[in-house]
């Protein structure tokens, strides 16, 4: 009799309750690929305060967040939804009005924030930033000499908890990726708590065997909890799956706009939808599925 | 040499064509903006028509764009698209390939298209914060990667969709992306080169109605160019600084017969640029 491996799968619910009140959280993806939304939405409705929130480039799934009130501040390079808002509308009336801070930054100082984080390192540097105001919006961001030149010096950023998205994992949280990938395995090496993902489908590990060249995350960045939820990124694109939903997205930016009009779009699509099939309902059911499905090819 | 183009055409357009002809065969890469339907069609429009040898960076992967097959029915300046990865040869896996190679021995990308909500006399970029920090009155969108493209391409190009004195402005309230100076020093005391980051600082401003470069030694703005249909008098008014002006400023070269064909028949097959043009003031 061989000992049983534990199988990771969970339901989302059991899965964001190890997210606490003022957590640092990593999101998967950027603009509109990849980003986990339906683990934002189970978060925004278990009503988690004052994360921090770190992502290589923002877009509507972390504007939702801040426009559910769940953010105080907000680690990225960019945040905006392509061509539909240059600006992540409640992100920049958030800012506006004081209620978040932004740790804005460039490609390198995100690298160097979480590489810093993930060796363990008080700070890396990178000559990114010289010449430009980068110290003075991040106070933490320090212009220093060596060598004889001026660096900047970056501090790390630890992670509580990465929220991931991923195209398939296995039982035991093998990733793979049929589409792009963004800082996903650098925010999860960088994760302390639990790296949590949820994928389009779940296969079994046999999958993995068959080709283990394609699988991103694994080993130690292998998710700690595994959620099963299908077109889980909507109105994000799912790479391979579906195209993102630009109506839905035109809808989503129009009631942005408001914290009124914002309000319903939670009521209707976050607080109103208990399951990710109510959710799928709510956005046009099956018919609104497959269009999305058929604009892949 | 193709014949002029006698028809009409738009600014959109018109830039794209500018772009692709800054865009030599000798580049290894190119990479595009963020997400961006000018810059991409100008990358394609060079790569077919004089740049076979150039590779395109898109956010999936790196793509020779001479030969692929566009799909039908994309606006392909999405960077991140799964669509776009037919057209890719080698795949991205994740951020460390995007910079890590920023100021190494391998060149990541030699050419890039930069734009922003502010620019100065000097060529520093403001995507950040309008009004600065202590004040602000407008929120960007955030630096991206312009840090590092501004400091490492051997040669970037600043692309705006508007002229006026709140775009073109004396000095930017935020420095995102440095220009040739600024408060913090100029591009030699920022000591670039020596670690293998590229010294040069932005090669030609390219706007709706002008082309503008930097004058050798103060490195100050200089009106280049002004495209067809507008006058010295024009730009002047539209920018917030005095730029130089040379005694002869020419009409930027106009579309040839042969840039606009490929751009309308073989690239610009959503005609994005057309649409665009609908937006512009």
């Amino acid at each position: 009799m061989v000992a049983e491996r534990k199988e990771r799968i969970v339901s989302i619910e059991e899965a964001v309750s190890v997210i606490k009140d003022g957590d640092v959280v990593g999101l998967s993806g950027s603009v509109l690929f990849n980003q986990p939304a339906a683990l934002a939405r189970a978060v925004i409705q278990k009503g988690v305060k004052d994360l921090t929130l770190v992502m290589l480039t923002g877009g509507l799934v972390s504007d939702m967040l801040i426009g559910a009130g769940c953010v105080r501040k907000v680690v990225s390079t960019y945040m905006g939804i392509q061509d539909y808002a240059p600006i992540c509308p409640n992100f920049q009336r958030a800012y506006m009005e004081g209620k978040i801070a932004y740790w804005e930054c460039d490609f390198q100082h995100f690298h160097c924030t979480i590489k810093g984080a993930q060796w363990g390192m008080p700070y890396l540097l990178t000559k990114a930033g010289i010449g430009t105001d980068i110290c003075r919006i991040n106070p933490d961001l320090e212009e220093v000499e060596v060598d004889g030149t001026k660096w900047i010096k970056v501090p790390p950023t630890p992670i509580d908890v990465s929220l991931i998205y991923a195209s398939k994992v296995d039982p035991y949280g093998n990733c793979i990726y049929e589409g792009s990938v963004f800082a996903e395995f650098i925010l999860a090496n960088a994760t302390k708590r639990a790296i949590i993902v949820q994928a389009e489908e779940i296969v079994p590990n046999e999958y993995m065997r068959r080709d283990p060249r394609v699988v991103i995350l694994g080993g130690p960045t292998r998710a700690d909890y595994v959620v099963d939820v299908p077109y889980g990124a909507h109105p994000d694109e799912g790479p391979k799956y579906y195209a993102h939903d630009s109506e839905h997205v035109k809808e989503y930016v129009k009631a942005a706009k408001s914290p009124e009009t914002f309000k319903e779009y939670l009521d209707k699509y976050v607080y109103g939808c208990k399951t990710q099939a109510e959710y799928l309902e709510a956005i046009g059911g099956i018919t609104r599925l497959l269009t999305l499905r058929q604009s892949m090819i | 040499m193709s014949k002029i183009y006698e028809g009409e055409y738009t600014i959109s357009e018109l830039q794209s064509i500018l772009i692709s002809r800054q865009i030599k065969p000798t580049d290894n890469i190119v990479g595009p903006g963020f997400y961006n339907d000018v810059v991409y069609n100008g990358a394609l429009l060079a790569m077919k028509k004089h740049a076979p040898d150039t590779l395109y960076l898109s956010g999936i992967g790196w793509s020779s764009l001479a030969q692929a097959q566009i799909p039908r029915h994309t606006p392909m300046y999405i960077p991140f698209e799964y669509r776009f990865m037919a057209v890719c040869e080698k795949i991205i896996r994740g951020h460390d390939e995007i910079q890590l190679s920023a100021g190494g021995p391998r060149q990541h990308c030699n050419v890039f298209f930069l734009g922003g909500m502010q620019v100065d006399k000097y060529g520093n970029q403001n995507i950040s914060v309008i009004g600065g920090v202590d004040k602000p009155t407008f929120r960007g969108p955030g630096i991206i990667g312009l840090q590092t493209f501004a400091t490492y391409m051997d040669r970037y190009y600043i692309y705006t969709r508007n002229h006026d004195t709140r775009t073109y402005v004396d000095e930017v309230d935020f420095i995102s992306a440095p220009g040739y100076r600024n408060r913090h020093g100029d591009r030699k005391s920022w000591n670039f080169e020596k670690y293998g980051w590229n010294p040069n600082g932005p090669q030609e401003v390219i706007s709706p109605i002008a082309v503008m470069d930097f004058e050798e030694e103060t490195k100050h703005m200089r009106l280049k160019s002004v495209h067809p249909g507008h006058s010295v008098d024009e730009v002047v008014e539209k920018t917030g600084f005095d730029l130089i002006i040379p005694d002869n400023v020419p009409f930027t070269p106009a579309p040839t017969e042969e840039e606009i064909t490929m751009l309308r028949t073989q690239i610009d097959k959503v005609a994005c640029l057309e649409r665009l043009h609908g937006l512009q003031t």
